[in-house]
Parts: structure tokens; sequence; C-alpha cells
């Protein structure tokens, strides 16, 4: 009787509590399968382009880094940074 | 898209110079996926897809390659990679540590790196399937559990682990003498989908769509098996 009396004390706030798990679950929605819109994609880029002073020379970026005690980020890619990759 | 972060642009900012090329037809080892324009939408992927069109390189200022990072990586698990550089970097500018001893620590700070990575840049470090596809088909791959410092039958390691793997066999190699097209080797050159280049992404949509038909047939055609076994046995005992 005892048990009985202790399921239905906690097994619908149980319940509730799953639900309301699972629902938050479900509105985070799936991370890795969220596109980015285009526009937003263009900003990103501009914004790269502008706040990172970059340069194409690696024997100028070698100079630079040794002057200013810096180490070299050295980025390779198929297409322009700001164009089309 | 990581480099557009805020954290990842200011660590830049403060601890690095940043240079770019253009690698599209003066690397052999560069890919060939279609041409995808800044304004054109975009998907998140998981960390080191695109390997052959995009390779992160970090460098001391006399161009010893401390760390290599190919693909899209993201923002949180870029700066983890980035924080391995600097204290790399520390290691080979301290006068009183031996080049035999630095290469030592090199060698131990990736291959722990390759055993320590939490789950969630395991999961996020996946290799897309065509990739996995590709790597699993080879007679030999170090991704392949078979081979390589991490051991074990039958499973495709992550990404994240290979990479480490394979640096650890570079300590503070100079950037001319770093065999990129070996290291970056992951799969395919060309990405298979063609996600958000307008006129070529149907691929993917056609994929998914196929995949789903497919499903959906095997669920009809396994109740329909049943049942036809079950009729052929009545039919037989008669």
């Amino acid at each position: 009787m005892e048990c009985s009396m202790m399921w239905r004390i906690f097994f619908p706030k149980a319940l509730s509590l799953a639900l309301v798990v699972g629902a938050l679950a479900l509105m985070a929605g799936p991370i890795q399968a969220r596109e980015i819109p285009g526009q937003e994609v263009k900003n990103r880029t501009d914004r790269v382009m502008n706040s990172i002073k970059w340069s194409n020379n690696m024997d100028s970026l070698t100079a630079r880094a040794k002057s200013e005690r810096k180490l070299i980020f050295w980025l390779q890619l198929v297409g322009d940074l700001d164009d089309g990759l | 898209m990581t480099l557009s972060a805020d954290h990842v642009i200011k660590a830049l900012n403060r601890d690095f110079v940043c240079g770019w090329k253009n690698i599209k037809g003066s690397e052999k080892y560069a890919g060939k996926s279609n041409t995808h324009m800044p304004e054109y939408s975009a998907i998140r992927v998981g960390n080191s897809a695109g390997h052959h069109n995009v390779q992160m390189f970090f460098m001391t200022s006399d161009g010893k390659v401390l760390h290599c990072l190919p693909g899209f990586w993201s923002p949180r698990h870029l700066r983890l990679e980035m924080k391995l550089a600097r204290d790399l970097a520390k290691v080979y500018f301290n006068k009183k540590i031996s080049p035999a001893k630095r290469n030592e620590i090199f060698l131990a700070a990736h291959l722990e790196h390759a055993l320590e990575h939490d789950s969630h840049t395991r999961n996020s470090s996946k290799l897309q399937g065509f990739d996995k596809s590709n790597v699993a088909k080879r007679k030999e791959s170090d991704f392949k559990r078979e081979k390589g410092f991490i051991k074990g039958k039958g499973v495709i390691k992550t990404a994240d682990q290979v990479i480490h793997e394979r640096m650890a066999t570079y300590p503070f190699v100079s950037f001319e003498n770093f065999d990129v097209a070996k290291y970056i080797d992951m799969g395919l050159k060309k990405y298979k989908y063609n996600h958000g280049v307008p006129g070529k992404e149907c691929e993917m949509k056609k994929a998914k769509r196929s995949q789903k038909q497919t499903k959906k047939k095997y669920r009809k055609g396994t109740t329909k098996v049943r049942k036809k076994k079950s009729h052929t046995y009545i039919g037989k005992t008669k």
C-alpha cells in the first residue's frame, strides 16, 4: 500500500520533469544541422577581413613576427579569403 | 565562420601575425570542390571537414610548425588547439631545454591531446560520411585502429585524434619541409554535397531523399517478407 502511494506521488512529478527536459531539448535543436544564411556568412567574412591585419607575404610576416615577438598564423585556402572559396 | 568569433579574433591579434595564401592551382593537394561565394549560405560541419580546402598553420616566428589544423574547426576547439600551439612555442624558445628534450615534449604534448580529448571534441571531429567510407576502403590507413599509437579493431578514429598522432611525428619541422599533402589526407579531395552552391546543392537533397525512400521500402519490405515466408510454408505442407 505504501509503495503504491509513493508511486502515485512521485510518478506524475517524474513524468512532468521528463516532459519539460524533452521539450527544452527539442527547442534547442540539432546544433550541427543549423544553416547559416548567405548574408550572415558575408557579414562574418567582412568582419574577418576588417578585424585582422592580413598579409600574403611569408617573408614580411616572419619579419613582423620577430619584431613583435608573436607567432605566425598561416591560412591556406582554395580561393580568396574575401571572395569565392 | 570560426575566424569571425570574437575570442578567436582577439587571440589572433594578441598572439599572432596573420597571413593567408590561395593554393588553388599552385598546390597539388588543393581541394577540388565547387566555388562557394561569401554570400552563399553555409552549414555547420564537423572539425576537419574540408581538409583539402583549408589548412591553418601555427608557426614560430622562424617558420617552425607547431600545429596544423586541416579544414574547418569550431571556435571552441580552435581555441584549445591554439593554446597548445602557444605552449609549444614557449618550449621551443626556452634556451634551457635541449633540442632533443623539446622534441620529446612536442611528441608527448600531441599524443596527450590524441588520447585525452573530451567526448564533445571527439563527437565534433568525426569524419563526414564520404570521407569515412573512403578511408575505410583503403588497405592501410592510420584512421583504422589497427595502426597508430592508439590500437583497437574495426573502428575509424576521429580526425582530432589522427591529427595529433600525425603532428607528433613532425617535431618543430620547418614549414618548407612539412609534408602537407600527407598530413591533410583524410578522405576525398572534393566536398560531395555542394551545400549552398546554387545549381549544385541538389545532390545533397537527392541523396537524403533516396536514403529516406530506401528506409521506407526496407520497413515495408520487412513486413512483406515475413508474410510471404509463412504463406510459402503453408503452401509447401499441402
